[in-house]
């Protein structure tokens, strides 16, 4: 009887613990493929979230990446947003708009110490982190030794090596390096960088605010003018702007293609989808640099963050379960089973891929802004870029053109 | 008083069953379409990014479409499209389904054949022919290289000047099975005394087509230039999967340009709704002006060729 007693008072005792939590379904919605149902890391994190939480249902849901942003939007416009997600590239104007917790109120300066200093910048508008990267990623090219042997050419240190050395790739029927841009969105990965080579600032630009600071400056035309360059080499494939991201990285695969750009989390694709050939033969190196001993600029940050509703009834929950999956012994699962870069530092030791190793050394040295937030900025980028590569704008109008669109999308 | 309150129920009496009967399909198309559509042109005539309340705008959304370069070239690529489609898919279908309705040995195995297409999903069968259309590997370009034809590798759905007739050739693949069969079926219902009375005048079998065939089918074609000119009006789907509208709105159709101005293109932001809505408003109206302009140009024609007879 006694035994009872205890028992049902330690019943009481835990509900009135968590009387807020229970029988509550937490929503969360990413792009990431990985994290559903059934996903071993995945979950074994929601399960050890529901088990330190008893009543709470987390509820995964997934949305592809070609469609995650119209479905965002569509949530955002009719107030359905979920209480747990990825903000993508509309984090900015939802955290500016009130409708994301500034987790600055909520977690402390250790907390954010965790992270790589890139990923955490690229989600932090007007000094308040509204997301926190889930992974981080850069961006390099990724080599089949065996053809560049084939060729007589090794790996290029300056953009100006790799034009030179065209008329040898293609020889030998090669293309030098492949990647796609049929969805318009690696183009603005390959070229912000450059803008930072050619000594601009893409978050100066992306925020249009500073003095002197507009998309027609000479940074920005050089970089342009690289990228039209590259092209009419013949560096890229034929038709880039026909050619998806797995079309290009298949053109790697098949030995049509002697490099493939491309960012910190393709090795994992690559163990899925890669060729014998290619898996036994490709290298990871830095993105070519304009002059030889200067910085390799190249993208750095995260695609995905989670952000939370300030306005969900789940509020409370919601935050509990962002610092639960940052908490650094849950937080290695995940690493561990993406094996891609991880955007808290402490989990570096859980990838086991020295390719990826290998890229998360240049975060400290060689990384650049690559996503742009402000309203009308990466319409504008992503399509002058298609524009510079198939040769139908200069590089001059094309900077001309970005700046008048983006101007036009704020509204002047 | 209650006289005449009598009456009017008597003179109603026999109209309340049809008004029961139509009843609840009106209350559906008016919750279903009307409101909506209603709702839409309100949300065309203001300013909303989704987040906030929306402003109003008044006709200024209608008045920044005439400055719109962009949506003059998705306009001219919509007319392009539905001229084409029309055109092509009216007639390739019904030269095709007269020939298999001349009793053509295997007619029915190239009916299924040609029809397959259609139970494919417009998404798959874009992402199908954008591998074939891959300019460096996919098979098209594979096989024009093989019979020595390497110079004329287009860049299909790449090249400014490729991406619309892809698209088209596309349309025509998916919806000529669909089509066809339409006009098979119409063909099975021309009474085969006309095709002998036009023979026994010395009708040839073009004489036959043109005389017999193509009036006697009219309504159905009719039909048929009707549905194709609204599909081309408001075609998307296709031409989303394929190119997303591009290269830099090569490509771009007013459902598409559409799109990405309420959602943004692939990873954008800045959602204009108000804006995106008039453009929707201007699609409707399109369809509607073109179809009834069709429909009265082919009572027209039906008219005369009743007076001719």
């Amino acid at each position: 009887m006694k035994k009872l007693v205890v028992t049902a008072a330690a019943a009481v005792i835990a509900a009135a613990i968590h009387p807020a939590f229970a029988d509550t379904t937490l929503k969360v919605m990413s792009w990431q493929p990985a994290y559903v149902d059934g996903t071993d890391y995945w979950a074994k994190t929601v399960a050890g979230f529901e088990a330190e939480n008893p009543g709470v249902k987390v509820e995964s849901n997934f949305v592809p990446f070609s469609q995650y942003l119209s479905t965002l939007t569509a949530m955002i416009a009719s107030d359905s947003l979920p209480d747990v997600f990825n903000g993508g590239t509309k984090t900015g104007e939802l955290g500016r708009a009130g409708i994301l917790v500034n987790y600055k109120e909520v977690f402390d300066a250790a907390f954010f110490d965790q992270f790589f200093a890139g990923p955490l910048r690229q989600y932090t508008f007007d000094d308040k982190p509204y997301a926190l990267a889930d992974m981080a990623q850069i961006f390099g090219i990724f080599v089949n030794d065996r053809i560049m042997k084939e060729v007589g050419v090794t790996v290029p240190e300056t953009w100006d090596q790799l034009i030179a050395d065209v008329p040898k790739y293609e020889a030998a029927g090669y293309i030098p390096l492949a990647w796609g841009n049929l969805t318009r969105n690696t183009c603005p990965d390959f070229f912000l960088p450059l803008v930072a080579q050619y000594g601009g600032d893409a978050y100066a630009l992306d925020d249009h605010t500073a003095p002197g600071i507009s998309w027609d400056s000479k940074p920005v035309i050089d970089a342009l003018a690289l990228l039209q360059r590259l092209a009419q080499s013949g560096v890229f494939p034929a038709g880039i702007n026909g050619i998806d991201d797995a079309q290009g990285q298949q053109l790697a695969y098949q030995g049509r293609a002697a490099m493939l750009y491309g960012g910190s989390w393709v090795p994992g694709i690559f163990a899925q989808n890669g060729s014998k050939d290619w898996l036994d033969n490709y290298s990871v190196h830095k993105v070519p640099a304009l002059t030889p001993g200067a910085i390799h600029y190249t993208g750095d940050g995260a695609g995905e963050a989670w952000a939370v509703n300030a306005k969900s009834a789940n509020k409370d929950l919601a935050l509990k379960f962002v610092e639960y999956i940052f908490r650094p012994d849950v937080y290695n699962w995940r690493a561990k089973g993406l094996q891609s870069f991880p955007a808290l530092k402490s989990a570096v030791d859980q990838i086991d891929n020295p390719k990826v190793r290998e890229m998360i050394s240049w975060m400290s040295t060689d990384s650049a802004n690559h996503i742009l937030f402000g309203p009308g900025s990466w319409d504008a980028v992503s399509n002058v870029c298609q524009s510079t590569l198939d040769g139908s704008i200069t590089p001059e109008e094309g900077a001309k053109k970005i700046e008048a669109d983006v101007m036009a999308a704020r509204g002047n | 008083m209650a006289t005449q309150s009598a009456s009017l129920s008597l003179r109603l009496r026999p109209h309340l069953a049809p008004i029961l009967f139509i009843a609840p399909a009106g209350v559906a198309l008016l919750l279903l379409m009307a409101v909506p559509i209603a709702d839409a042109v309100l949300l065309s005539l203001q300013n909303w990014n989704g987040m906030g309340p929306p402003t109003w705008a008044g006709l200024g959304n209608y008045t920044k479409l005439l400055s719109d370069e962009t949506f003059f070239r998705a306009l001219g690529h919509t007319a392009y499209f539905t001229f084409c489609t029309v055109i092509l898919q009216t007639i390739l279908p019904l030269l095709a389904a007269s020939l298999l309705n001349s009793g053509i040995r295997g007619s029915s195995v190239f009916r299924t054949l040609y029809f397959m297409p259609v139970v494919i999903s417009l998404a798959i069968s874009g992402l199908l022919w954008a591998m074939l259309f891959e300019p460096n590997f996919g098979p098209i370009n594979n096989f024009l290289r093989a019979i020595g034809l390497r110079a004329y590798t287009p860049l299909w759905l790449a090249g400014q000047n490729s991406v619309m007739p892809s698209v088209i050739i596309v349309s025509v693949w998916q919806s000529f099975g669909f089509y066809l069969v339409i006009f098979f079926a119409a063909l099975q219902n021309v009474p085969r005394e006309l095709y002998e009375a036009a023979e026994l005048d010395g009708a040839n079998a073009w004489s036959r087509f043109l005389n017999v065939t193509v009036p006697t089918i009219w309504p159905v074609t009719l039909i048929v230039i009707v549905l194709n000119t609204i599909n081309g009006i408001k075609v998307f789907d296709q031409i989303w999967v394929m190119t997303a509208g591009g290269p830099n709105y090569a490509s771009a159709t007013l459902a598409t340009y559409l799109y990405s101005i309420a959602f943004g293109a692939m990873g954008a932001s800045n959602s204009r709704l108000g804006y995106a809505t008039a453009i929707a408003i201007v699609i409707l109206m399109l369809s509607v002006v073109v179809s009834l302009i069709q429909i009265r140009l082919g009572r027209r024609r039906n008219l005369d060729s009743e007076l001719e007879l």
